[in-house]
């Protein structure tokens, strides 16, 4: 079958449509700051339309229902480019971020909710365009909730194929009609977490404009914040909010619909969901220890400190309550390498996923057992049920796939020149897109002072994250286009 | 002195029985055995007072017997010849100890389905060289020894080096180990000493099967094969990335440069030690990653160098590569392949697993030593070359790294993390798994 191409660019048509509509959220809060950006905003919502309308009214309404497999994975692609490149407008237009490397980063943070910022100063941005910041986040959150539970399984990825049953997902043949059903599911449950955090936030003396922007970045786990402190300055209440708002948002979301249903047995039963609880736990109580014992926090600051950023980091959002590489050496290295654990599956976290690092590690105890007991079969289970062999084989790819980018792309990073820390932990977070790395793009920095050819591999791998690296790879092969 | 130890050393190792055993009791035998001999082995640095510290002395056997090289004496000076000796011979009956005791253990371990991880070696590039296993473990001994003798040859002749150090070398080299009286830097040495080195690194960390052939004149068969020329590349790419960064980061083009990355390269992959420092390499993150990152790889099996060895490097890679084809043409079939055998799917799983743990166990040991004071730097590359047991190479990451002032408990991580990493981890996580204890 020939690739529809026109197909594509009529769904790119919508979603720039969208695009548009959103940068028109934050002129209200420009209009009661006083701030100069509203033309500004205008005018990126008028271009981003425009191009969207002609894309989408060109093209016959039928085209939608010719978006097969190969379309899909184009569409899910390069939707974070086009996405990304217009997103760019509102910052450039109104002078906040002065080059497009700059403003592109920022935005495909944004979208692939990783939230990492090239801002030297995020309190002097608008605040029409800061809303847009947060929004990208929001936005980009819904997106990839749909595409982790109802798309990426379609294709055969994300893991979440083992849910199929309880989840009412795509039939194995039409991508387009049962995808909304499922979508819409899935945005009552984002939509009401949102409020929910927006509304305890405010309780806890927070304004509107702070809670919106910080709840928009909880649940989509982005991590932008308005503050150059990211969360330091609030009060524990808000920052304890916050940090479990992140572990709502890095928990799987069939899990809430099954909550919604009643299941709550299931729930509790679900061994990802132990996990993960388990992987924030026991670092949580080792930093804790670390903090108090090799520095000098109090015992409840410790813990504050510590569950705040193990949640944050391992729910891959990136909101920083300290400025981690002060803590001691042990604390921030533990960090680091949580940053290759990922969230739930299902949910907006990024990196390999809990899921994936818990069956892999069942079947390392089965090997080691049947090199005893060879005759002793049996099958990986999770949650009851056996992993067959492609889904073995999908988790073991994307774990080399994850640590080959990983090594290429801190070795290319540092051929330009950026230093060890940034390297590592620049290319980590983004992959991962969580968001602060190490060094000098800690939570106390930024990326700002990385060579502007890193800042575009950031934001290649920033996507490449988000699409669990598989689609674009996929794309980037030339048998993929034939025929 | 010494021949009491050498003696009751020998003697251990003749008590050793070697009736027929269960799958467990051999796996308890090795995990033993690598702790066991190397305390034996220390007994001669404690008897002759040179380390006073019994700790230190256990580590300087264990890091000879593992071939990893790191050392904790103070200064060498202070070791008389005969211990220096005895440092060295210890890494050369390490480096053959351990490829014996796999070929050996494999038909042990073979009963009907068995699926052991020493099995996997079996599948990689080895054709039975004789067809009895001690056989085998005979002509490798022998293969081995003609290898160094070569070398002890070529460094006396060529090199023009007394004839006590060329044995010092050629042990250190042979087996992969890297002690040296500088803490693994041997830029003093003669070029032509250099040379000679690098030439044995490379052939150590081949496949021994490998040598044999060479000997041979048969040099067909080794070129022709998957894991000679992988070997090959993950030398020649990283020596021409490197190549370049450095070049283009300090503006000049320089002979010696070169020759000392190709060396530093070499001898990292090899899982040796040795090094040759130079300040341009010190400044570049970049050389940093690279070198961090090759330290994980090591060479062929059935060579004395740790790591993650070629042959996996080729399954893992190739079996990711054939799952996205698969991902491409859903009806399309692509077998993993390794020198033209297909891979069984169980083979492939633990490889992964194998890999995976490695990774794990480097984790959690970069963690300890942290814990302990070291920088993050220090911490990660100290955990990866004791589990590789590369050694004196960590001196290419910080430069400023002294084994002997490291604290007690880093020089206990270390010093597991040695055994763990020579014996491939496997025989670690079974002894922790519960199935281990039962029945």
């Amino acid at each position: 079958m020939r690739m529809q191409y026109k197909s594509i660019l009529k769904v790119v048509g919508i979603a720039l449509l969208f695009e548009g509509v959103f940068m028109l959220a934050g002129i209200p809060f420009s209009l009661y700051f006083n701030d100069t950006d509203i033309s500004a905003l205008l005018w990126s919502s008028f271009i981003t339309a425009i191009v969207g309308a002609l894309l989408y009214f060109s093209f016959p309404r039928q085209l939608l229902s010719a978006i097969g497999k190969r379309e899909g994975y184009v569409v899910v692609s390069i939707a974070w480019f086009v996405l990304g490149a217009f997103g760019a407008l509102p910052f450039l237009i109104s002078g906040s971020i002065s080059t497009f490397t700059d403003a592109f980063f920022e935005t495909v943070s944004g979208f692939s909710t990783t939230g990492a910022s090239i801002l030297t100063n995020v309190e002097a941005v608008p605040h029409g365009v800061l809303f847009w910041r947060s929004m990208t986040h929001w936005l980009g959150g819904l997106g990839i909730i749909v595409l982790a539970i109802a798309i990426l399984p379609f294709f055969g990825f994300g893991g979440m194929q083992l849910y199929a049953a309880e989840v009412p997902g795509p039939s194995k043949d039409k991508l387009h009609p049962r995808i909304k059903d499922t979508a819409r599911r899935l945005w009552v449950i984002y939509l009401f977490l949102t409020l929910a955090e927006v509304i305890m936030l405010l309780l806890g003396k927070m304004s509107l404009f702070d809670a919106l922007c910080h709840s928009f970045g909880t649940v989509a786990t982005g991590g932008f914040g308005v503050k150059n402190t990211s969360i330091a300055e609030y009060s524990p209440y808000i920052q304890y909010v916050i940090a479990f708002f992140m572990l709502f948002a890095g928990t799987n979301f069939a899990l809430y619909y099954q909550v919604g249903k009643g299941n709550f047995r299931k729930v509790f039963r679900d061994e990802e969901l132990r996990f993960y609880l388990g992987v924030v736990i026991v670092p949580t109580f080792i930093i804790t220890a670390l903090l108090y014992f090799q520095s000098d926090f109090t015992g409840s600051d410790a813990f504050r400190h510590s569950f705040f950023q193990v949640v944050s980091i391992i729910s891959c959002t990136g909101f920083a309550t300290a400025d981690y590489m002060i803590w001691p050496i042990p604390a921030w290295i533990m960090i680091f390498f949580l940053m290759f654990a990922g969230g739930m599956v299902g949910s907006t976290s990024g990196g390999i996923k809990m899921m994936r690092h818990l069956i892999l590690l069942k079947r390392i105890r089965m090997t080691v057992i049947r090199i005893l007991h060879p005759s002793a079969y049996s099958p990986v289970r999770f949650n009851g049920a056996p992993i067959g062999r492609e889904i073995l084989k999908n988790i073991v790819a994307i774990f080399i796939l994850y640590i080959l980018t990983f090594v290429i792309g801190s070795a290319t990073l540092a051929f330009m020149g950026v230093g060890i820390l940034e390297s590592f932990g620049g290319v980590a977070t983004c992959m991962g897109g969580i968001g602060p790395g190490l060094g000098s793009v800690g939570p106390a920095g930024n990326f700002s002072a990385i060579p502007d050819a890193g800042k575009w591999v950031l934001s290649f791998l920033m996507i490449l994250g988000r699409l669990e690296l598989l689609t674009i790879f996929i794309i980037l092969n030339p048998s993929f286009w034939k025929k | 002195m010494l021949t009491l130890m050498i003696g009751s050393l020998l003697l251990f190792i003749k008590r050793d029985p070697n009736d027929s055993l269960s799958k467990r009791d051999g796996f308890l035998i090795i995990a033993l055995a690598w702790v066991v001999v190397p305390l034996f082995g220390s007994l001669p640095f404690l008897f002759t007072d040179a380390i006073h510290n019994p700790l230190d002395a256990v580590f300087e056997s264990i890091s000879g017997f593992a071939t990893n090289g790191l050392s904790v004496v103070d200064a060498d000076t202070s070791l008389g010849f005969g211990l220096i000796f005895w440092r060295s011979i210890i890494q050369w009956i390490g480096g053959i100890g351990i490829i014996v005791f796999i070929i050996s253990f494999i038909p042990f371990f073979r009963t009907g389905q068995a699926q052991v991880f020493l099995y996997d070696m079996q599948d990689s590039s080895f054709d039975k060289l004789h067809p009895t296993v001690s056989g085998t473990a005979r002509r490798l001994i022998s293969i081995y020894t003609a290898t160094s003798l070569i070398m002890f040859a070529l460094l006396i002749l060529i090199a023009k080096m007394d004839w006590f150090n060329a044995a010092c070398y050629t042990f250190s080299t042979i087996s992969t180990g890297g002690f040296s009286l500088d803490q693994g830097n041997i830029s003093a040495l003669s070029h032509s000493s250099i040379w000679i080195i690098a030439l044995f690194m490379f052939v150590a960390g081949t496949n021994l099967y490998f040598v044999y052939y060479i000997l041979k004149i048969n040099i067909r068969k080794v070129l022709d094969n998957e894991e000679f020329k992988w070997y090959a590349m993950i030398i020649l790419l990283p020596v021409f990335l490197i190549v370049s960064e450095t070049f283009y980061r300090i503006n000049s083009f320089n002979f010696s440069i070169l020759g000392d990355i190709v060396f530093n390269v070499i001898s990292v992959i090899s899982t040796t030690g040795f090094y040759i420092g130079d300040a341009e390499f010190v400044a570049s993150s970049f050389w940093w990653i690279t070198i961090f990152c090759l330290m994980f790889l090591g060479s062929t099996a059935a060579s004395s160098s740790g790591g993650i060895n070629v042959y996996r490097q080729i399954v893992l890679w190739r079996a990711s590569v054939n799952y996205f084809k698969s991902v491409l043409h859903p009806n399309g079939i692509f077998p993993t392949k390794l020198n033209g055998k297909v891979v069984p799917d169980p083979m492939q799983l633990r490889i992964m697993g194998f890999f995976i743990l490695f990774l794990l166990v480097f984790v959690i040991g970069a963690f300890i030593i942290s814990l302990n004071g070291l920088g993050f730097q220090e911490s990660l590359s100290l955990s990866v070359c004791a589990l590789s047991n590369n050694g004196n190479a960590i001196h290419l990451l910080s430069s400023a790294f002294d084994a002997n002032a490291m604290h007690w408990g880093n020089k206990l991580v270390v010093m597991m993390l040695m055994i763990i990493g020579r014996l491939e981890i496997i025989p670690f996580m079974m002894i922790l798994s519960r199935t281990f204890w039962r029945r």
